[in-house]
This record gives C-alpha cells, structure tokens and sequence, in this order.
C-alpha cells in the first residue's frame, strides 16, 4: 500500500513539475520584456497549470495585458481573476466541460452571467460542447440585455435545435435593434420570435423549466 | 531641383513652425503644404511657381466631407486659386456602397490660355467587392477664359483591387469639350469642321506604401475620337516621405494631360514641398466605438472576419486579439480609414482598437466587455 502511495506522490509530482517546467518553457514569455512581470507571470502560469487550469488563456491573458501596457499588478489580478472563473465554471459546467466551455464559461462569468445559467445550459445538452451557445448567453448580457432574460431565451432556442448560425445572427441582429434604438429586452424578444418561427416547435418539457427536462 | 526650386522650398518650410492647437470630438485632419514647382506648359517658357494647398477633411461613420484649396504664385504674377469640395455618404457603416458627389472652382491665370475660372461638378458611385472593387462617374465643367464660356463633360468608369501594400486602379473616360483655347494649347486638333472634341483616355495608377514611404505613379493615354486628332500619353509620379508623425517631405513630377472638366491645361510639372498634417481623435468612448465596426463572413469552416476603423490617416490606429496573440496586425489605409482582415476557424475570440493614445475600445458593433485593464475588448464568435 505505501508502495502505490509512494508512486502516486512521485507521479504527481513528476506531473506537477513538468506542468511547471511546460509553463516555463513556453517561449511566449520572451515576448514579456518587463523582467519583473515575466517573473510575475511565469509564477502565476506554474500555480494555475498545477491546479489544473491550462496554460493557454492564462497565457493570452497576460499577454493581452502586456500588449495593454498593464501594470504588472493588474495583469496579476486578471490571471488571478481569470483562474477563479474558471475554476468556478469547472464547477458549474460539470461533469466534464472541455477547455472551450470552461473559457466561454469564464468569460461569462466575468461579464456576471450567474452560475446557475451556465448550469441550465449544460442540464439541456450535457452530451455536447455547449462553448458556442455560452459566448452568445455572454454577447447578449454584454449587449445589456438582462442574464435572466438572456439565458431564457438562449434556453428555448437550444430546446428548438438552433443552429450555431442561427444563435451568433440572433446576437447580432440585437445590437443593430439597439443601435436602432430598440430596449435590449424588446430587441431580444423581436430577433428570438423571428427565429424561433422558423424553427420546429420544441420536441419534449417545456425548457423554460430546465429541471424537468427528462435526462438521457 | 534648380537652386531656385530648392531655395523657395527652404524657405516655405520655415513657414511652418507654429501647430495648430486646439481638439476637436470628431476626427478631422487638416493639410498645410507648401513648396515650389516648375511648371513647363507647351510653347511657354518654363515658370518657377510657389505652392500653398490646404486641405480639410471631416470623417463620420456615415459621411466625410472634403475641402481643399490650393494658390500657385509664379514671378511674373500669374496666379492660380483652385477649390474642391465633395461628401461621401454610404447608406450603413458596413456598406459596399459608396457616393461621392463633389463640387470644384478655380480662378486661373497661370497659363497662356487666357485668365479665366472653372466650375465643375461630379458624382461617382463606388461599389467594393472585399479588397477592390468598382466604379463609375459622370462629371461636368463649365470654363471662362478671356469672357468666353465652353463647356465640359465626362463619364468615366474603373476597377481598384489591392495586393498586400499595393494599390492599383484602372479607368477608362470619355471626355467632350467644345473649349478650343485648352485643346489648342494642348496641341489636340479637330479633323473637321466641328462643334466639340472627343477624346478617349485610359489611366493605370498604383499606389505603394510601406512604413514612412509613400509612392504614387500614374500612365495616362489619351486617343481622339470622332472630329479629333490626339494621340498623347503622360507618365506622373509623388514620393512621399514622413520623417515625423506630422511632417512630410513630398516630391511629385511628371506631365499631366490638359483637363476638358476642369479646364485645368497641359502642363509638365516639378515640385516638392513640405506637408503638415494635424488631425483630431475622438476623445469619447461612444465615439470611439462609433468609428469602429467588424463584418463577419461566413465560409467552410469558420469565418473572414473584416475590420474597418473610421480615423484619419495621421491618427495611429492599433487593432490586436486574442487571434494575433494580441500583436498588433498590419493595417491597410483605405478611403476614410483603416482595414484588415483575418480568416478564423470557429470559436470566440476577443479583439480591441486603439487609437493614437487613447483607451482600448471594442469596435462599435460587438458586444463589448470590460477587459479588466481598463479598457474593452468586442467579442466575436464564428460559429
């Protein structure tokens, strides 16, 4: 028994610092010349990586802060920021999100989309990537159009099989509509009726009431 | 350059030492240019001119608004002032369509045709297709030279595309004019007793611009048709170098052919002159967003994503995303602003625009969010 045990630490480990040395070794951070926020940014790169957050959009973060000229404490506080969104989208995206979802996720959250949004989501296609239809939930809410309203309507269109086309034209058609002058509320539910008449009706519960939906 | 040339350059260089202050909410720009040229116009002796052309320029989403005015001084007095003035309108910011109508007026009495003055007008529908596209145009004139009054009329049509930093257009035109003293003086004659000449002209121009460095050449053929005989061609060129984020240096020589719209005569031309340009930038974020806009295209497997910033040339555009690894991408000028484009696989991504030193902002169509640095990023989602 403490020889498995011995071997999972050594394992974990051996993962730990070669995740570590991964984050070290990616050769974007010469692109950082400020030595003390590369330091900063290689240490916050090795943490999230050993807590289980890939090194990509920690990555992008940081170097969308240097491209900012950023201080070095704020690009901190974003990674930081970033790595609890995520960690807190893992969660709500849960059983298995891939990294696209956890991202959309992160991003929705950033733009105060709540938990329980991503949750409703994931309840309606737990056996898909749902990225596509989270960054639309995101665009809407950006747009000004409240996460309730939003998320129902995301909801709905999903229910009535919408196609990835159909959502992102969704979203845009709204900004025009406010740009129009349009109330996002209206706007949303003009758009979502125009697509929604084109669609079949919804085939099973109603997903306004995502937690009767029947499970597969 | 003769030493006289040189001299007067010199000298009106010195001219333009003082910035004009003051900023404005819309961007706008403004040209001071001054110089000297040599104007060789045929039969005549050659003249040393003085320069001075001022040119405004006003861009909104929808509509920009040109003006600009220039006076040539030459030894012996004569004189020249020509104005242009001209809108653009597109219907939407997105718009493949674009109007320009415009109005010019000159009083001339630098050539030996005559003194006189000029007022013609113009109207030209553009239609773009991605990195080029299409045009056409009608335009008439209407000269006085010594109390006598001819007429000018013009349509012309053309192609423009683009090839990483080079630009290139073709025209062809068909121009009529019943203003003898200009085509005279050109040496273009009429084969019989008529009322008008006819010409035919083809134009190819290209336009290079890598960092500081700007080139400009144009070939023009012109062939009579009908009651006229002509057979002229023109080569024309300007170099223009920006040695500071205001101030150019800019050389231009070569034979322009007479112009039957805006009466404006056959002539070989040497000039260099030094340009200021002062322009305003949008200090709100509404307007900043307001000047900005991403189109999206869809193909097989993800999207052509178009940005478009509205900002006068002297402004320094910088767009960079989560596609570039936020490293600024190269941005090409186009008429009222800047453009790129990206080809993307599916997937969100996020991109902002900053102008000179201003905030990162979203562009003014994308749903904007915080980007917890102190600006926005707009983001898009190719499905």
């Amino acid at each position: 028994m403490n020889f498995i045990r011995s071997c999972a630490t050594v394992a974990a480990l051996v993962v730990a610092v070669a995740s570590t040395a991964s984050a070290q070794q990616d050769a974007r951070l010469t692109l950082i010349r400020d030595d003390a926020t590369r330091e900063v940014v290689r240490q916050q790169l090795g943490g999230a990586l050993s807590r289980g957050v890939p090194v990509e959009p920690m990555m992008a973060k940081a170097l969308e802060g240097v491209a900012k000229r950023a201080s070095t404490k704020s690009i901190r506080a974003a990674m930081a920021r970033l790595e609890e969104n995520w960690h807190r989208a893992a969660k709500a995206l849960a059983p298995n999100p891939t990294d696209d979802e956890l991202g959309a996720g992160a991003d929705a959250l950033q733009q105060n989309v709540p938990e329980s949004a991503l949750r409703s989501l994931r309840k309606l296609a737990p056996g898909r990537s749902i990225a596509l239809e989270i960054g639309v939930l995101t665009q809407l809410v950006a747009r000004n159009v409240e996460p309730g309203q939003a998320s129902k309507m995301v909801l709905e269109l999903m229910a009535r099989k919408a196609t990835g086309t159909q959502l992102t034209a969704l979203s845009s058609a709204v900004q025009e509509d406010v740009e129009a002058g349009l109330a996002p509320a209206m706007a949303l539910d003009l758009r979502g009726r125009g697509i929604m008449s084109l669609l079949p009706p919804p085939s099973a519960v109603s997903t306004l009431n995502p937690r009767s939906t029947p499970r597969p | 350059m003769t030493p006289r040339l040189a001299a007067r350059v010199m000298f009106l260089g010195g001219l333009l030492t003082a910035p004009v202050a003051g900023r404005a909410q819309s961007p706008q720009e403004l040209r001071v240019e001054v110089g000297a040229a040599e104007l060789k116009q045929l039969g005549r002796d050659i003249r040393t001119a003085t320069l001075l052309n001022v040119s405004w320029q006003r861009t909104e989403t929808r509509f920009a608004s040109m003006f600009s005015t220039g006076a040539t001084w030459a030894r012996d007095s004569m004189a020249a002032l020509q104005s242009v003035a001209a809108l653009v309108w597109r219907p939407s910011a997105e718009s493949r369509f674009t109007t320009e109508a415009g109005a010019t007026g000159a009083i001339s009495g630098l050539s030996n045709i005559g003194r006189g003055g000029n007022a013609s007008t113009y109207l030209r529908q553009r239609v773009r297709f991605g990195e080029g596209g299409l045009w056409g145009g009608a335009a008439f004139g209407s000269s006085m030279r010594d109390a006598a009054t001819s007429h000018g009329t013009g349509v012309d049509m053309g192609a423009w595309g683009r090839i990483g930093a080079l630009q290139g257009s073709m025209m062809i035109a068909r121009y009529r004019t019943d203003d003898w003293p200009l085509f005279e003086a050109a040496r273009i004659y009429l084969n019989r007793d008529a009322a008008s000449y006819d010409v035919n002209d083809a134009t190819v121009a290209l336009h290079y611009e890598r960092g500081d460095l700007t080139l400009d050449a144009s070939q023009s053929w012109r062939d009579g048709t009908r009651t006229t005989d002509v057979t002229q061609s023109a080569l024309f060129g300007a170099l223009a170098w920006k040695f500071s984020p205001r101030y150019a240096v800019t050389v231009s020589g070569g034979r322009q052919l007479a112009d039957p719209v805006r009466g404006a005569p056959d002539a070989r031309i040497l000039s260099a002159a030094l340009r200021y340009t002062w322009a305003t930038v949008r200090e709100s974020d509404d307007d900043y967003g307001a000047s900005s806009y991403v189109r999206m295209v869809p193909t097989d497997g993800g999207g052509t994503v178009f940005i478009h910033v509205v900002a006068p040339e002297a402004a320094l555009v910088t767009v960079a995303g989560s596609f570039s690894g936020w490293e600024p991408i190269q941005l090409r000028r186009v008429s009222d602003g800047w453009e790129a484009e990206r080809v993307l696989k599916p997937g969100r991504y996020r991109i902002a625009v900053k102008i000179d030193n201003g905030p990162w902002r979203s562009p003014g169509n994308l749903a904007k969010m915080k980007d917890e640095f102190g600006g926005q990023n707009g983001l898009i989602i190719i499905p």
